[in-house]
């Protein structure tokens, strides 16, 4: 025991990305819970309530959604929550009056979880509370959090500390509001925000390193120095894996075919490479938002199974020899990819050249080997070995096949003189949560029991003390 | 390894006992490896045999260790949080924390304000400002690189990373200069002014408490200014490039923190160890505490430098780098031809010692002398083994200076003369030549023993500086005068070795007089016969005696000597020719820095060559002309004639 250093205090760890959240317990090498961070938002009137309530019940035979549904309906809700939720956990006191407040404003209902979320509902819109990295939507968030500790993992926040993950280029005042929910409305005993980035250096065990992080609406680089991130040197551009689902779509509508989510299907039948699909769709009006949600899962699908990174500097003619991939879309259509499947996962690399239609913003992105140089090149030069020998690589939009092998050609082609070590987890797991996993593993060293936040640091100083203990 | 119970399993005869117990009774001692004991121990098997290993299996018959869910404090916090974990039932509850006793953190010298203001005032520095720095020292332990990262001063409380974002990614993307300081307060957009102004605000706060008004005033007139700016902003409602200025951020390099740190920490130091006890302790401490500024910035200046270039660049200093170490091969090789064919005229001067050839000897170590430096290939100024550019030629110049007396004062000087090491040589010559009073004769030794020193003192450079001297002195017949005549003081810095005089082998027993013979190598041995033939000798003497064999000795091996200076003569021609005809080819046009350097040598060579032969005055000048003039085996008739003569 005392060879690692472990001590285990059964710590809660929660990662909110854009995409997925992780929760889960410190010391375990996988989250318990993975789920997505969008939530689905219904506006109800307030006399319809029950009745919609009812439905959406019926309609999705989920228990989420119910006791979802349950916990997260308006005014009159606070009686069957006491019945419903009694047993979940016990509400601290103040964990009624801020979320009521809320209710008199908005009047709907949340649905967290993978199946809240996928199920068809007319009038249900989509949202992520993350942007950029920063949280926007509170009350989203916070029906993140019910859900990864009350639904998921079913514990008494009272009995646990908690630690969570945050961008390294989050704000002051998201992070002191964040201390105030885990304290104010969960009562955690002990608090603690840690930099993903520095989280994801600790999961490669790498006390200094330069964290590439590849994730469904940004990339960012992110030099981390004993611990330390160096806010110097962080680079981060909108190009994630939805600008990539983006392109993707385009191109289809592009060569006129239509992709169409499962849940419009009623019936299809086979057809013959490249022609129209044969498709019965079903009569199902949806939210812009959660046609959108349930196309990029399409996209997503199809980036999984058929994309892949060129070894080197994209050579059309090389790429042409590559055998071709077949895909099938959801409505039968199906076609074999060859270049394309290619072309995709370039714009990592050369975003000028293979961005199609590049919005103003777009048009200023620079490949990542230029992002990870440019970061690089903003730290102290006696440390710039040391990043560079210490690459790691991280975010789901990393795991094209064939992703690691090209950074690192592309590092290496570029003109310094440096070693350059690409530390890219093979385990795909490891990939997603790699800030996770850092989280977890930190937070169940018995060394690290002298950072945490307490319950009584917080009473004495405020949220403040956030900005002071976790730097 | 087959033992013989093995060979009585195969064919199925029953073991015998016997060894099987001597196996069982021997045991490996402790102490002593498997591999050690295989070799002295009753042979028992060399092949390691390792007992497959399987899991652990669980036992059962051992009771289970209790684990009790209790609570613990850590001492290491402020706070009393109490924390629950899984500790074994029977450890102390009341131990202390296990982790607490890795709590550490770094000694850092602290100063008090008087102590500031008495000594530690820079200028560039408040008060203010130094205690910032020291509380970034202390939060991060001095990770300078994440000090660097966090400094801010003025702190400047809004979180500005976020606020650029909104700004757009035009940081990220921006190609331009990745090494510019991206905190600028002229970075920070307009868009969220007020919450920047109120930062700067907080920031003037926290500033008020401090002593030096001045500074405060200057954040808080900032802050108004900046306030007003804002409002302005906001009212006009420009929306895209307007930057608002909040309190200029100094931007202090790593260098200045540590600067600041290291000097603060020095003038603490020598403050505070002022017993003389600890004088050595200090001195330590204050050179461990040494901190260059300029130079680290140098240094980091270069490593960027470094880290820059382009592969081209790469490539070519590369190149250049193969280009020199060839080139210094090349030259390598050439010095140890060079000293080659000097160690012959050496042997040669053993043989003949004195004499007018001597002066040829000269002339020749004139060349080499002279047309070194000119070049600054032939013979590196570096070389150890060859006289540096200086040495031979300046002592050589000096001694025939002084040998020949006023008759040749121009000698050195006149244009003919080795460029480079013979113009080095000239004023000590000059001095030397011209100088009767003895304070300027005084200089020609020093010149000349400056010279030495700066030349290894290898005995082929004295033994050539004695040559060329030797030489030059030839022209008074009287080398026993050497150390009196006009030449005297030179004659000193060049300090002759031992005359080398062949010792006769003592071979120990009985032995053939025939031994005595020096041996001629083999693939020689044609060559030296058909020189006697050429000599009318025959192959042997007719009548052995002593006198008669040590003479034939002697005849045998100049002979060699001969043959050898032949082929490098020869050697030379070719060089010659090679040189002569590139600078035909080159024609009158083009006068490349090659072919001049070539001509360069070529004079030089013949500079020193006339300049020894001038000096020698004697039969043997036309070696040295000739060899320049002619081109064609010039060197060997004069040696070969001289050869018979003595004969």
């Amino acid at each position: 025991m005392g060879t690692y250093g472990g001590d285990e205090v059964a710590a809660l760890v929660l990662s909110v990305g854009h995409t997925w959240t992780q929760a889960g317990y410190a010391g375990e090498d996988t989250p318990k819970s993975i789920f997505p961070t969008s939530v689905g938002w219904v506006d109800l009137p307030a006399e319809a309530d029950q009745g919609d309530d009812a439905d959406n019940s019926e309609d999705t035979q989920m228990q989420d959604v119910t006791q979802d549904g349950a916990s997260a309906s308006d005014s009159n809700h606070i009686g069957k929550k006491d019945a419903d939720g009694g047993d979940v956990a016990p509400q601290p006191v103040g964990a009624g009056v801020v979320p009521s407040k809320k209710k008199i404003t908005k009047r709907g209902k949340y649905y967290v979880g993978d199946g809240g979320i996928s199920c068809w509902r007319p009038d249900m819109e989509i949202k992520s509370p993350m942007k950029d990295g920063l949280v926007e939507d509170w009350d989203a968030l916070e029906q993140i959090w019910d859900h990864a500790f009350l639904k998921r993992l079913r514990c008494d926040p009272t009995e646990h500390p908690l630690i969570i993950t945050e961008s390294a280029w989050n704000t002051r005042e998201i992070r002191e509001k964040l201390t105030e929910l885990a304290f104010e409305k969960y009562n955690f005993p002990a608090f603690f925000v840690a930099k993903d980035a520095v989280m994801t250096a600790f999961a490669a065990g790498r006390p200094h390193a330069l964290v590439v992080d590849s994730g469904g609406d940004m990339t960012s680089v992110v030099p981390v120095y004993d611990g330390y991130v160096l806010r110097k040197g962080i680079m981060r551009q909108a190009l994630g894996g939805d600008v990539l689902s983006d392109q993707v779509l385009q191109q289809f509508k592009a060569n006129d075919v239509e992709v169409t989510p499962q849940y419009l299907i009623a019936k299809k039948s086979p057809v013959v490479v490249g022609q129209k699909p044969n498709v019965v769709l079903r009569d199902r009006p949806a939210t812009p938002s959660f046609h959108k949600m349930m196309q990029m899962r399409v996209l997503h699908d199809f980036k999984e199974s058929v994309c892949q990174v060129a070894e080197s500097t994209y050579n059309e003619q090389n790429i042409n020899t590559r055998p071709q991939k077949p895909y099938e879309l959801p409505d039968g259509y199906n076609f074999n990819f060859g270049a394309e499947r290619f072309k995709v996962p370039e714009i990592m690399f050369n975003p000028k050249e293979f961005l199609k239609n590049p919005t103003s913003e777009q048009e200023n992105f620079v490949g990542l080997p230029k992002l990870i140089f440019n970061s690089a090149q903003s730290c102290d030069i006696d440390f710039r070995p040391t990043l560079f020998g210490n690459v790691v690589l991280t975010g789901g939009n990393t795991l094209f096949p064939g992703f690691a092998d090209r950074l690192h050609w592309e590092l290496n082609s570029i003109p310094h003189s440096y070693k350059v070590k690409l530390h890219a987890p093979g385990n795909t797991v490891e990939r997603k949560c790699g800030s996770w996993l850092g989280g977890s593993i930190m937070a169940s060293l018995g060394t690290f029991h002298q950072l945490w936040i307490s319950r009584k640091e917080y009473d004495e100083t405020g949220s403040s003390i956030v900005n002071k203990k976790c730097v | 390894m087959a033992t013989g119970n093995d060979v009585r399993e195969i064919f199925q005869l029953k073991a015998s006992d016997q060894v099987r117990r001597v196996q069982k009774t021997e045991r490996k001692p402790d102490g002593i490896s498997r591999e050690l004991y295989g070799l002295i121990g009753n042979n028992v098997s060399t092949v390691a045999f390792n007992n497959p290993t399987y899991k652990p299996k669980l036992n059962v018959s051992k009771k289970a260790v209790n684990w009790t869910w209790r609570p613990f404090v850590n001492p290491s916090r402020d706070d009393d949080l109490i924390l629950h974990h899984w500790e074994k039932t029977r450890t102390d509850p009341n131990e202390e924390y296990r982790f607490y006793k890795f709590n550490k953190s770094i000694n850092l010298i602290s100063f008090s304000p008087e102590e500031y203001s008495s000594h530690l005032q820079d200028p560039d520095w408040t008060l203010e400002e130094t205690s910032y720095l020291w509380d970034l020292c202390r939060r991060f332990d001095l990770r300078w690189v994440v000090i660097q990262d966090r400094y801010e001063w003025p702190p400047q409380e809004a979180d500005r990373l976020a606020l650029q974002y909104y700004n757009g990614n035009n940081l990220v993307i921006s190609e331009s200069s990745p090494n510019a300081t991206k905190m600028e307060g002229e970075d920070t957009p307009m868009k969220d002014a007020s919450v920047a102004a109120s930062g700067s605000g907080e920031s003037s706060i926290k500033a008020t408490p401090g002593g030096d008004t001045s500074t405060t005033a200057e954040v808080r007139t900032a802050v108004t200014a900046t306030a007003s700016e804002s409002k302005a902003a906001t009212a006009t409602a420009s929306t895209s490039t307007a930057v608002v200025s909040i309190t200029p951020a100094k931007t202090r390099s790593m260098e200045d923190l540590k600067h600041r740190y290291y000097a603060i920490n020095r003038i603490l130091t020598k403050i505070r160890m002022s017993d003389a006890s600890q004088a050595v302790e200090k001195a330590q401490l204050l050179s461990s505490m040494a901190y260059d500024k300029n130079r680290e910035i140098e240094r980091k200046k270069n490593l960027e430098i470094l880290n820059t270039r382009t592969p081209e660049q790469i490539e070519e200093e590369e190149a250049l780098y193969l280009e020199a170490r060839r080139i210094d091969q090349n030259e390598k090789k050439i010095t140890r031809e060079r000293e080659n064919l000097l160690r012959l005229l050496n042997t040669r001067d053993i043989y003949g010692p004195g004499g007018p050839t001597s002066a040829g000897l000269a002339g020749q170590v004139g060349v080499a002398g002279g047309g070194g430096p000119g070049t600054g290939i032939i013979i590196p100024s570096n070389s150890i083994t060859i006289p540096s550019s200086s040495s031979p030629s300046a002592s050589g110049a000096a001694g025939g200076a002084g040998g020949s007396g006023h008759s040749s004062a121009n000698g050195p000087l006149s244009p003919s003369v080795g460029k480079g090491g013979a113009a080095a040589a000239t004023p000590a010559a000059a001095a030397a030549a011209s100088g009767s009073t003895p304070k300027k004769r005084k200089k020609a030794p020093k010149g000349s023993v400056q010279a030495d020193d700066s030349a290894p003192p290898t005995p082929t450079t004295a033994t050539s500086g004695g040559n060329a001297f030797k030489g030059a002195l030839s022209n008074n017949r009287r080398p026993s005068n050497a150390s009196d005549g006009p030449g005297g003081p030179s004659s000193a810095s060049a300090i002759l070795p031992p005359p080398a005089v062949k010792k006769e082998k003592l071979t120990p027993g009985a032995y053939l007089r025939s031994q005595k013979m020096t041996p001629i190598v083999s693939t020689k041995q044609q060559r030296v016969q058909s020189a006697l033939v050429t000599l009318g000798l025959p192959f042997k003497p007719a009548m052995p005696t002593a006198t008669v064999m040590a003479k034939w000795d002697q005849v045998q091996s100049n002979i060699v000597t001969l043959l050898d200076i032949k082929k490098q003569a020869d050697k030379l021609e070719s060089d010659l020719k090679v040189v002569k005809m590139r600078r035909g080819s080159l024609g009158g046009g083009g006068s490349s820095g090659s072919s001049s350097t070539v001509t360069s040598s070529a004079a030089g060579g013949a500079g020193g060559a006339t300049g020894g032969a001038s000096l020698g005055s004697n039969a043997d000048g036309n070696f040295g002309v000739k060899r320049e003039g002619t081109g064609d085996e010039s060197g060997t008739p004069g040696p070969v004639k001289k050869k018979k003569r003595k004969e």
